[in-house]
């Protein structure tokens, strides 16, 4: 079995793990899984699954330990990966805030930072997020669009559903000018 | 230094935390060591291993840690001595507050094979990322947060010779128990690793750094079947030169130093005995082995810039080819390498060889490789042979010769291993032999300061015990029986003429009788008794001849005793009235002390590696044969010569 997979935290949930894995499934929540993370499901061991592209969500029932299980899942996982059989519920706005969530505070964390801001999740449904810029580039509208281009491009790459994102104020003051104006979606 | 006899691991200060340092061969780690430590660190073994022990103290904002830097590993799986090592002390887990792994950024691949075994310890763990700026330079790539979130744990970046990062270091030592844990440990099975390491490195948007260009230049060079080998051969004759003309000028004021303070003993130590023992054994004995520190110091600053650089393990890789026709492979060459500073080092590399056959035929030829013991006996001889003067330009003769012992040694070795290696019959399976080589670096100085000193300070410890005991005991059998006035009246000897009575004590002494009693055997070498002494003390430590002989020079010509010992002719025998050290005799002399087995510590570590004396014996017996026949050889065709 050669599966190339490895799992990572998911910040403030310590029940939940994301398999970074080559996965090329509808996105979404798993409904049914093929091999034994299927009746993993079925039993609660695992209490929730959500699929990406390039990952999985796992939400360990709150009793056990990732300590104990965590091998047993990375193994199942692998093998199921590689089988037909997954029914995956299409869309889901939970699944769009947590990846929402993890471009801003991984991958482009530093990059948002060295715009000066710090940029947070302020809603979303299954297909359009909405962020709350929280006074980054507010001095710079050309780096701002850039940014807001960088965050769209990284998020749709592992969420292809996604249509539009859409930016808030950051509470100070009204919508006003265009930073309030939703920017259109590229969605397929 | 310390000695830990309780287990691998014991903590040195209770209280305190522990980190250990973790990582491959040439992954910066000893040169974090030094940053983190600065030059506090403490030396010691391992109980039952001579592998060194490295520890230091390290200054955090939450107060003193103890860093050790374990042996270098590439895995956990114990193949070698180093990596048992290091396999114990993960074992011992209590006894560690965290691990720090120490991996090469231009070899992360390979290095998280690491990560994921040690992370199977479940200690807190912290990658210290090495060689950043190296992958950058040659077009790599790697996002160290990234890779920090695809582990699980604090991963700190560092390029060498900036302080920044040894700084932040510091910090997170303060406190292992903060650091990112990972939600359980990586995979065991190798696919599984291959394909979580594989995942890891994707994630990190790691791109392999483009083979070094400078070091593929210089590689199609050095690493050339003829012109590498050219090379190799020339770098090792030059080598020997510098230790000659380098190290002569500190040699000589070392010895004008001890001759000083031997006139001092001498003329100030009131009773007859003591004086004696001071100057003849002390500074005569002892002092004359001192005397070859600045070559010992030489010996090692060069070989640890040739390991600094990488050239090393280049030389490993021609020698394989050379090895092969021994039907050895380059494991074993690696083994014979580190014999040329101890052959006690070699025999215990030698298993990393899977082959049980290959290991014992190995271990047979360890002893004839050069170790730097051998070193302050073939200077003095040398010395003795031709005149510094002799050479032609820069290329002194001295050492010419000095370079021909070692390929001596070299080729006997390669000899020694061919003819186990059929006697004890065909391994069956040849394992493939890996070798990293890594990118040729500038070494670093502090690094080669820190390995040369080490050296100089096992040199000087072995001075102060093995060979110190062994000379009070020589110094004991050369001055007794004590001769009262009425013996010395009776031998016709005037009591009042000191050179007279130490003669006559000498020629009568009981290390006489046993120098005259083994003259049947080293008659046909050309040797006398007095050498033969040297000779038969020179089996405790092979630098022990050097200070017997220095003892006996000094009794006999306190003021010049180098110049006694050129001029010592034989007192009795067929040879009586001719000098002893003519070219033949010091021929056979080197020789000799090239395939003798003069080293009981090298006897006993053959025992302990292969559970029984048999072995020992025999390296002993066959050193001792071939000793002798080629020693014989050697004066018989010098004295064709001469």
């Amino acid at each position: 079995m050669k599966s190339t997979l490895h799992p990572q935290r998911v910040d403030g949930e310590p029940f939940a793990l994301r398999w970074v894995a080559e996965v090329d499934l509808p996105v979404g929540r798993v409904v049914n899984a093929p091999g034994t993370i299927g009746p993993m499901l079925e039993y609660g061991v695992l209490t929730k699954v959500l699929v990406e592209r390039g990952g999985v969500w796992t939400w360990l029932d709150g009793a056990q330990k990732w300590t104990e299980h965590g091998p047993r899942i990375r193994d199942a996982l692998g093998v199921s990966l590689e089988l037909d059989g997954w029914e995956v519920e299409e869309g889901s706005a939970e699944l769009l805030r947590l990846i929402a969530t993890e471009v801003l505070e991984g991958e482009l964390k530093s990059y948002v930072a060295s715009h000066g801001g710090h940029i947070t999740v302020e809603g979303a449904t299954a297909t359009s997020l909405r962020l709350d810029f929280g006074g980054a580039c507010e001095d710079c509208p050309a780096a701002g669009a850039t940014l807001h281009d960088r965050i769209e491009a990284a998020v749709r790459a592992r969420y292809p559903l996604l249509e539009s994102v859409t930016r808030v104020n950051d509470g100070h003051g009204a919508t006003s000018g265009w930073l309030g104006l939703p920017v259109p979606g590229r969605g397929r | 230094m310390t000695h830990h006899h309780h287990g691998p691991a014991a903590p040195t200060q209770p209280g305190v935390g522990r980190v250990a340092l973790v990582g491959s061969p040439n992954a910066g780690k000893t040169t974090l060591f030094n940053g983190l430590t600065g030059l506090r660190a403490k030396t010691g073994n391992y109980p039952g291993v001579t592998v060194a022990r490295y520890e230091g103290a390290v200054e955090t904002t939450a107060g003193p840690v103890v860093v050790e830097d374990l042996p270098g590993a590439y895995s956990l799986d114990p193949i070698s001595p180093d990596e048992e090592i290091v396999a114990a002390v993960l074992d011992e887990a209590d006894s560690l507050s965290g691990v720090l792994l120490v991996i090469d950024a231009t070899n992360l691949r390979r290095g998280l094979g690491l990560v994921a075994q040690v992370m199977q310890a479940g200690l807190p763990t912290a990658v210290v990322l090495t060689f950043v700026d190296e992958l950058v330079r040659r077009g790599g790539r790697v996002d160290h947060e990234a890779l920090s979130r695809a582990l699980g744990v604090n991963v700190i970046p560092v390029v060498a010779g900036e302080r920044r990062g040894v700084e932040a270091l510091r910090e997170v030592l303060a406190d292992p128990g903060s650091w990112d844990e990972p939600p359980f440990a990586p995979p065991t099975e190798p696919d599984a690793v291959t394909g979580w390491a594989g995942s890891v490195l994707k994630s990190a948007h790691y791109s392999q750094p483009d083979p070094d260009s400078r070091t593929g230049r210089l590689d199609s060079i050095l690493l050339h079947p003829i012109w590498g080998t050219v090379i190799f051969f020339a770098t090792m004759y030059l080598f020997f030169q510098t230790i000659f003309v380098v190290a002569a000028p500190l040699q000589g004021w070392i010895e004008e130093g001890f001759a000083w303070l031997g006139e001092i003993a001498r003329t100030n130590i009131p009773i007859g005995w003591l004086s004696s023992f001071v100057a003849d054994a002390l500074i005569g004995g002892v002092g004359g082995v001192l005397v070859f520190l600045p070559q010992i110091a030489l010996l090692f600053v060069l070989i640890s810039l040739l390991e600094g650089t990488g050239y090393l393990s280049r030389a490993a890789y021609l020698m394989d080819r050379i090895m092969s026709t021994a039907g050895l492979e380059g494991r074993a060459f690696v083994a014979l390498l580190s014999s040329l500073a101890c052959a006690i080092p070699g025999i215990m590399a030698t298993r990393t060889l899977p082959s049980a056959k290959d290991r014992l035929a190995t271990m047979m030829a360890a002893p004839l490789m050069t170790c730097s013991a051998r070193l302050p006996v073939y200077v003095l001889l040398v010395g003795m042979l031709v005149s510094p003067e002799l050479g032609w330009g820069p290329f002194r003769a001295q050492g010419t010769i000095m370079f021909g012992l070692y390929l001596l040694g070299a080729a006997s070795a390669m000899t020694a291993a061919w003819f186990f290696k059929r006697v004890i019959g065909r391994s069956s399976v040849g394992l493939p032999f890996y070798m990293e080589m890594p990118s040729y670096r500038l070494p670093k100085l502090k690094t080669v300061g820190i390995s040369v000193w080490d050296s100089c300070k096992a040199f000087l410890r072995k001075v102060t015990s093995i060979i110190l005991l062994t000379t009070v005991v020589l110094w004991t059998l050369l001055n007794l029986p004590v001769r009262s006035t009425s013996d010395l009246l009776e031998a016709g000897v005037d009591p009042s003429d000191q050179v007279a009575v130490t003669a006559y004590t000498l020629d009568h002494s009981a290390a006489a009788w046993i120098g005259h009693a083994v003259e049947p055997v080293f008659e046909p070498l050309g040797f006398d008794w007095r050498v033969n002494v040297g000779v038969l003390s020179s089996l405790a430590a092979r630098e022990v001849f050097v200070s017997t002989l220095g003892q006996i020079a000094s009794a006999s010509d306190p003021e010049n005793p180098a110049e006694a010992l050129a001029t010592m002719t034989h007192d009795s025998g067929p040879h009586e009235g001719e000098p002893v050290f003519t070219a033949p005799t010091i021929a056979a002399l080197l020789i000799f002390f090239v395939y003798a087995m003069q080293c009981m510590a090298t006897l006993g570590v053959m025992r302990r590696e292969t559970g029984t004396w048999k072995w020992s014996l025999i390296a002993f017996g066959y050193l001792s044969v071939a000793a002798w026949l080629m020693a014989l050889l050697a004066h018989t065709v010098v004295g064709l010569f001469v």
